[in-house]
């Protein structure tokens, strides 16, 4: 634990740099640039921003890249509270409580319990990864590749399930994009799948490509499809990004008990920051007293503090399975392993190993974009806002730009852009037919690596198939997916007589 | 067995199409060569577990939808009444989107983005079309000589790229 804390403190030394700090305000505001713009989350932002950081040193690709991180989680709840339009399932509910508390005049106030909130969230989960992640790559170490196959397994069915309207529709988007994963040369044999004659086709499909054009071509083709010409309202900011000595009253607690729900379902796969915001939600929601509790639905700052909180915290969360494991666990999450992957880095438990002073400046610069985040935004507010005032057609114009630009960018590849195309209607008829997005991204990432634990099991066992049961670990993992599959109608049956609650309320 | 809705109508057709893309999947398994040398895993396994996934999720959602539970859509309300896609609008992004990727690597990066900003900008309902056009055209610009000059990014040129940079020289 002392280690630890002594590499963290190496971390920051390399990071406290001035030219590196200059490199994480730059990531700041792109990140936060990118993420306000309607419509865009966090796992986009990074997605589109990711071409930005490839030609600088890596140390400082890192910080940027923790920057733009922070940025874009931010940015979107802006979006939502203002705007009411969430970039993604973890600001759903920000958008709940945080655009009633807008259109009532308060603003500001959500703006700031949603900043202030996200930094205290961002901070003690930070601390929470720094402590959690070596231990977890330390035990990873000793993994079988049937363990490993396991936890993946174990992965899908959780992102597959939890997610979207039902759960057959999370599994057909996971199965969609297990099959988009199988496009290419299989590592082992070398034999062509999926490829139809189509040279550029054998590396397989570019996953950057992948997000690009499901989040934003797909948005974009929806948005289309369901156009109308009215112009979208924006509510204007009364008075100071500030909180008012009571605000800070009500909001602290929920910050707490956000970061205390949303940083342990990051860790544990509970699919993605739907689950953890939620929660928060109605736990608040239970706790509030009297006036506060009235106000639920009527734009509550705690229900703004507490999933804010949560959202972050979860996404730190997320970040130790991927830096321990090597596995992604949310759409975001999996933007950051092509980022690493970009940077030469591969996740996984040998990284601590291998690569401490990477991880560790990792780590701090986590901590230093949370800050800047906070120094850069709170003033600035009114500065983002006015970007939520670029006219929709511009708007989306220069997102579709930036999405072919990436998908072009990374390779430059003209069958990416074909992809592309192809991937961005997947996205739009995902979308039509409530088709949830996140499952498809996991297993385009996760896929590939799947079957390469799987083969290198039955390597190892010499075709024995029960290997693939072996051990502690793979038998309470599939007892845990068993149990997943039962018990999830009960679990249902309580989160639905909650939401149903929410809109009988809003 | 409730009457199949028309939204209905079209998930099924998404559906029935996931579907041929899993028998597509088995065909193509089916038709991989192996390799010679004794390799103890076979190359099909993967790809058969992946296509019969999408092949049971895809008749998973038929039976969805048979049963009167056909999707809907995003930012739609369970009450709110069936809205016809509107095509056209799709129609000039998708054009406008293929004709980038077509012309990219033939007449520059200029020309294609200038398209393709446009057919967006139209599509969304921005009216003056050469005022847009024009716009297009200073934002394609920039956004070529930001990357290929800052960043690094090499995007492919046309005459029009050489002879703005030659003027800026």
């Amino acid at each position: 634990m002392l280690d630890n804390f002594n590499f963290l403190l190496d971390g920051f030394a390399a990071a406290f740099v001035f030219s590196n700090l200059i490199y994480g305000f730059i990531g700041t505001f792109l990140g936060t640039l990118v993420g306000v713009l309607p419509g865009i989350g966090p796992a986009l932002a990074i997605g589109l921003l990711l071409p930005i950081t490839l030609t600088v040193q890596p140390t400082q690709a890192l910080i940027m890249f923790a920057a733009i991180y922070y940025g874009a989680m931010y940015g979107g709840s802006t979006t939502s509270i203002l705007l009411n339009t969430p970039g993604e399932s973890g600001s759903v509910i920000t958008a709940v409580e945080g655009n009633k508390m807008a259109r009532a005049g308060r603003a500001a106030a959500a703006l700031a319990t949603a900043a202030i909130g996200s930094f205290v969230a961002g901070t003690i989960a930070t601390l929470l990864l720094a402590m959690a992640a070596p231990e977890l790559a330390e035990i990873a170490l000793t993994v079988q590749p049937a363990g490993f196959l396991a936890l993946i397994i174990t992965a899908f069915a959780t992102v597959g399930t939890l997610l979207g309207s039902s759960r057959i529709r999370g599994i057909l988007s996971l199965a969609v994009g297990l099959t988009v994963g199988l496009v290419g040369a299989d590592l082992q044999s070398g034999s062509l799948r999926l490829t139809f004659g189509n040279r550029a086709a054998i590396d397989g499909i570019e996953t950057v490509t992948v997000i690009v054009a499901l989040f934003a071509l797909g948005e974009i083709f929806y948005l289309a499809s369901r156009f109308n010409h009215g112009p979208w309202q924006v509510i204007p900011i009364g008075g100071r990004a500030i909180m008012s000595k009571s605000d800070l009253k009500r909001s602290w607690k929920p910050w707490l008990r956000g970061t205390a729900i949303g940083f342990p379902l990051g860790v544990v796969p509970a699919g993605g920051s739907e689950v953890p915001t939620f929660l928060s939600y109605a736990v608040e929601r239970k706790l509030a007293r009297g006036k506060n509790r009235e106000e639920f639905g009527h734009g509550a700052i705690e229900g703004v503090a507490g999933p804010e909180a949560a959202n972050n915290a979860n996404a730190a969360g997320a970040l130790v399975p991927l830096l321990a494991l090597g596995l992604p666990t949310s759409a975001t999450a999996a933007v950051v392993l092509v980022a690493f992957q970009s940077y030469s880095i591969q996740p996984g438990p040998l990284l601590f190993m291998t690569n401490p002073e990477l991880v560790w400046a990792l780590i701090a610069s986590l901590f230093i974009g949370n800050t800047l985040l906070l120094i850069l935004n709170l003033p600035f507010i009114r500065f983002w806002v006015k970007l939520l005032y670029i006219p929709r057609p511009y708007l989306y114009a220069g997102i579709a730009t930036f999405a072919l630009l990436g998908a072009y960018a990374l390779n430059n590849s003209i069958f990416d852009l074909q992809v592309a195309l192809g991937v961005g209607m997947i996205g739009y008829l995902f979308r039509r037919f409530a088709v949830p997005i996140t499952p498809m991204v996991i297993g385009v990432i996760l896929g590939p690596l799947a079957e390469l634990y799987y083969k290198r099991a039955l390597q190892i066992s010499q075709g024995d198939h029960g290997v693939l049961l072996d051990g502690p670990l793979t038998k309470s993992l599939y007892l845990f997916l068993i149990l997943l599959i039962f018990l999830p109608p009960i679990y249902r049956r309580f989160i639905g007589r909650n939401r149903g609650k929410t809109k009988a309320d809003s | 067995m409730n009457k199949v809705s028309q939204a209905g109508k079209g998930e099924l057709v998404f559906a029935g199409a996931l579907f041929l893309v899993s028998l597509v999947v088995f065909w193509d398994t089916s038709g991989l060569v192996l390799p010679t040398n004794n390799t103890v895993i076979s190359p099909r396994t993967f790809p058969y577990a992946v296509a019969t996934l999408l092949m049971l999720a895809s008749l998973g959602i038929a039976w969805e939808v048979f049963r009167g539970r056909a999707a809907i859509p995003e930012g739609a309300g369970a009450d709110s009444t069936f809205q016809r896609a509107d095509f056209k609008t799709m129609l000039i992004i998708l054009i406008g989107i293929g004709l980038h990727t077509f012309l990219l690597e033939r007449t520059g990066y200029i020309i294609a983005a200038t398209i393709s900003f446009w057919s967006v900008a139209y599509a969304f309902g921005a009216k003056r079309i050469v005022r847009v056009g024009l716009i297009a055209f200073v934002f394609s610009a920039l956004v070529f000589f930001s990357f290929t000059n800052l960043l690094d990014i090499q995007l492919p040129e046309w005459f029009i790229e050489r002879a703005i940079s030659k003027v800026g020289s």
